[in-house]
């Protein structure tokens, strides 16, 4: 995947590079809201990162300029500024995902790759399979190896984010926010449990597991 | 000693209000003396052209008389005339100038400069050149010299003698001075009354903006407590300045507010960061100075990791709290609450069941509120959250309803340790952690944020009697707030 950051902290930008960089993407760096801009016109990227505070012109008009423009490359905010006014304040501008300040390498990861995964395409379709996992949108139905799991719906939701990620890292609180649509820190594991509860689902019964848990990240559903 | 009395006066006269006062004063005095002119002007030219035609038809008269009767008759005529009639003013010269009868001591006419008429030629009144003149005479009543005003024609004769006739211009002359004087009198009168009551509004206004001078100049050297003084009014009585007073004093309550935030920030940050950093750091000395493996680093570096992520949502959690407690943050719209608290009894159910403890939602459909779903969502989650972890077994139950009145309760209970009555509202205070709960993992500013949450959304957060168990009882929050309308 092709990625530019766009970050004025030089140290912090180029932690980011190598953290994308070991995870097998190319980076690409700019400094300011111009530069940026004009590199994001310019190059076939897959995602923009975006610090929300750039010198010369900040993040949220470069990227609402960009989309004015007709650029609809997925773009990750990223500020210190992490309240929920502020996230509604970034998707707003044209982001399609915000992250606060400070976040951990795996985070950003895992959210650059949903985003360079969601522009792929394949967002539409109504029939889901990952290896012998299959999902079935509209009849609502799980199979693994053809035989139907029961699975209830608040557990459907969450399979169906997995599957869509299917052999990606996801967050913790990438699922609270993409499942569940709340932004902030529950002191309890309540990801956790339901995760671990899907999994006595769909690998109880079956030889080889699926969802793995990823230590200091998230999860990660196989094929 | 006068200089120190006229210095104030001085600064009042360079007020608004004594401005304004002034300004007025000076408009009406205007006006007035434009009226006035106006009016005088008008009344004494009517006058003046009622005696004017009055002079001419006596001289007429008189004209004709002198025509047939000639001189003779005419003198006989005006000295008749002369005797009898008062408002009547007669004078007959003669040639040389002299006067020859009459009830005026002479022409108030320079007579070389009026043109003769050639001897033998016809008398014509209609040449008569007229004045305006004033005379002295003894009132008719008290018998005291008066000036008065009259109007009069002369008519030189071809014979070489003249005639003057004039009118007096009567009372109304005299009640038009009178009044002009009166005005006159009157319009100083009031300039000098405006000049009074100008500085003694601008005295007044002076003091009123003293006051609230007074009062910023106290907030800004530090005293945030000063308000400036209310008057004791009626509700919807004040002027300008009870609403300018208000005004400032809910502006000096925002500013208290937001400083005394920023302040408890600072200290939050302080209390609540500094106790799980100095672990942090006595953590990772420890690991420097003694770890012998690359995995007793990692495991070490691993943890410090997991304190740090504690670190920064404490951190989170108090600025956000800050924030809300000076008012900002928090966008309320129209929000179905039955459906949120489903939303979050659906979250919390696998966990608070993985706790060994039962859990029952009883939630009334279609309570609708104006509130922000984020900020509400985790207030509810705080209160979870705490329950789960204050209850060791038996039940969790989980509510929404209506109340009586246009309020909704969420309310939580359990049957965990449970909170003495006396100590209930002790820890909805910031910072407090009661002893019984040190051992528990937490910020402790999940209540004061739940608490801020009610608030900012119109309502409140209670605490009571929760669920029995064996031997006492546990806890029920109540998260009370009002319906939309």
């Amino acid at each position: 995947m092709r990625v530019l950051i766009v970050e004025d902290a030089g140290e912090t930008a180029l932690y980011m590079r190598r953290a994308l960089e070991e995870a097998g993407h190319v980076v690409d760096l700019a400094a300011d809201g111009p530069t940026g801009e004009m590199m994001a016109r310019g190059g076939a990227f897959d995602v923009l990162v975006f610090d929300r505070m750039l010198p010369k012109k900040d993040g949220l008009s470069v990227v609402a300029d960009l989309r004015t423009a007709g650029i609809a490359t997925p773009v990750l905010f990223l500020s210190a500024l992490g309240d929920v006014e502020h996230r509604v304040e970034g998707l707003k501008a044209g982001g399609d995902d915000y992250l606060a300040k400070p976040y951990a390498a795996s985070e950003l990861i895992a959210r650059v790759e949903a985003l360079g995964r969601r522009h792929e395409g394949g967002a539409a379709s109504t029939h889901l399979k990952v290896g012998e996992l299959e999902m079935d949108l509209l009849a609502r139905v799980v199979r693994r190896e053809g035989r139907k799991i029961d699975i209830q719906p608040r557990e459907f939701r969450l399979l169906e984010y997995l599957m869509r990620n299917a052999n990606q890292v996801v967050t913790r609180t990438m699922l609270l926010e993409k499942v569940w649509d709340y932004h902030f820190d529950p002191q309890t594991n309540v990801i956790d449990v339901h995760v671990s509860r899907l999994r006595s689902k769909i690998d109880r019964d079956f030889d080889k597991p699926m969802l793995h848990t990823v230590r200091g990240a998230g999860y990660r559903l196989e094929a | 000693m006068l200089k120190k009395l006229l210095l104030p006066l001085r600064s009042l006269t360079r007020t608004t209000s004594f401005r304004v006062a002034m300004a007025f004063a000076g408009l009406f005095a205007g006006f007035a003396v434009l009226l006035l002119g106006f009016l005088y002007a008008t009344t004494v030219g009517r006058l003046g052209l009622e005696a004017d035609r009055a002079a001419r038809q006596v001289l007429v008269e008189l004209s004709s008389i002198w025509q047939t009767e000639a001189i003779d008759g005419l003198n006989m005529a005006v000295i008749q005339r002369a005797a009898r009639a008062s408002d009547t003013l007669y004078v007959l010269v003669q040639p040389d100038g002299k006067v020859l009868s009459g009830n005026l001591d002479a022409v108030p006419l320079d007579l070389s400069q009026i043109d003769k008429p050639e001897a033998g030629s016809q008398l014509n009144p209609a040449q008569a050149v007229a004045t305006s003149f004033s005379y002295e005479r003894p009132d008719v009543d008290t018998g005291r010299i008066e000036r008065r005003r009259a109007r009069g024609v002369f008519l030189a004769g071809p014979d070489g003698f003249g005639l003057f006739v004039a009118r007096d211009l009567g009372p109304g002359v005299q009640i038009a001075d009178y009044v002009a004087r009166v005005i006159w009198l009157g319009g100083a009168g009031v300039l000098a009354f405006a000049v009074v009551g100008g500085l003694m509004a601008a005295r007044q206004a002076a003091g009123r903006v003293d006051e609230l001078t007074r009062t910023t100049r106290a907030v800004m050297a530090g005293d945030l407590q000063r308000r400036a003084a209310v008057r004791t009014i009626a509700p919807g009585d004040g002027d300008e300045f009870d609403a300018l007073t208000e005004d400032l004093n809910a502006m000096l309550e925002r500013i208290e507010r937001l400083v005394t935030a920023a302040r408890t920030t600072g200290d939050s940050i302080a209390h609540d960061l500094r106790s799980p950093l100095t672990r942090l750091r006595a953590r990772l000395e420890a690991s420097a100075a003694k770890a012998s493996s690359p995995e007793d680093l990692r495991d070490a570096i691993e943890d410090a990791l997991i304190q740090l992520d504690g670190v920064v949502t404490t951190f989170n959690a108090v600025l956000r709290l800050s924030r809300l407690e000076a008012g900002e943050g928090g966008k309320l719209e129209t929000l179905d609450v039955s459906l949120l608290v489903g939303q979050l009894a659906d979250l919390f159910e696998p966990v608070i069941e993985e706790a060994g403890l039962s859990f029952t939602a009883d939630i009334e459909p279609d309570l609708i509120i104006k509130a922000d779903r984020s900020l509400l969502a985790q207030s509810i989650s705080n209160l979870l959250d705490n329950a789960v972890k204050y209850t060791p077994e038996g039940e969790i139950r989980l509510s929404a309803k209506r109340l009586s009145g246009r309020d909704m309760a969420i309310c939580i209970a359990d049957s965990g340790a449970g909170i003495p009555v006396e100590q209930r509202n002790h820890v909805l205070e910031r910072f407090v952690r009661l002893d019984s709960a040190r051992s528990q993992p937490g910020s402790g500013i999940g209540l004061s944020l739940a608490v801020a949450i009610a608030e900012l959304h119109g309502g409140r957060l209670s605490l009571e009697d929760g669920l029995p168990r064996g031997d006492g009882v546990g806890l029920e929050a109540r998260l009370i707030l009002p319906l939309a309308s």
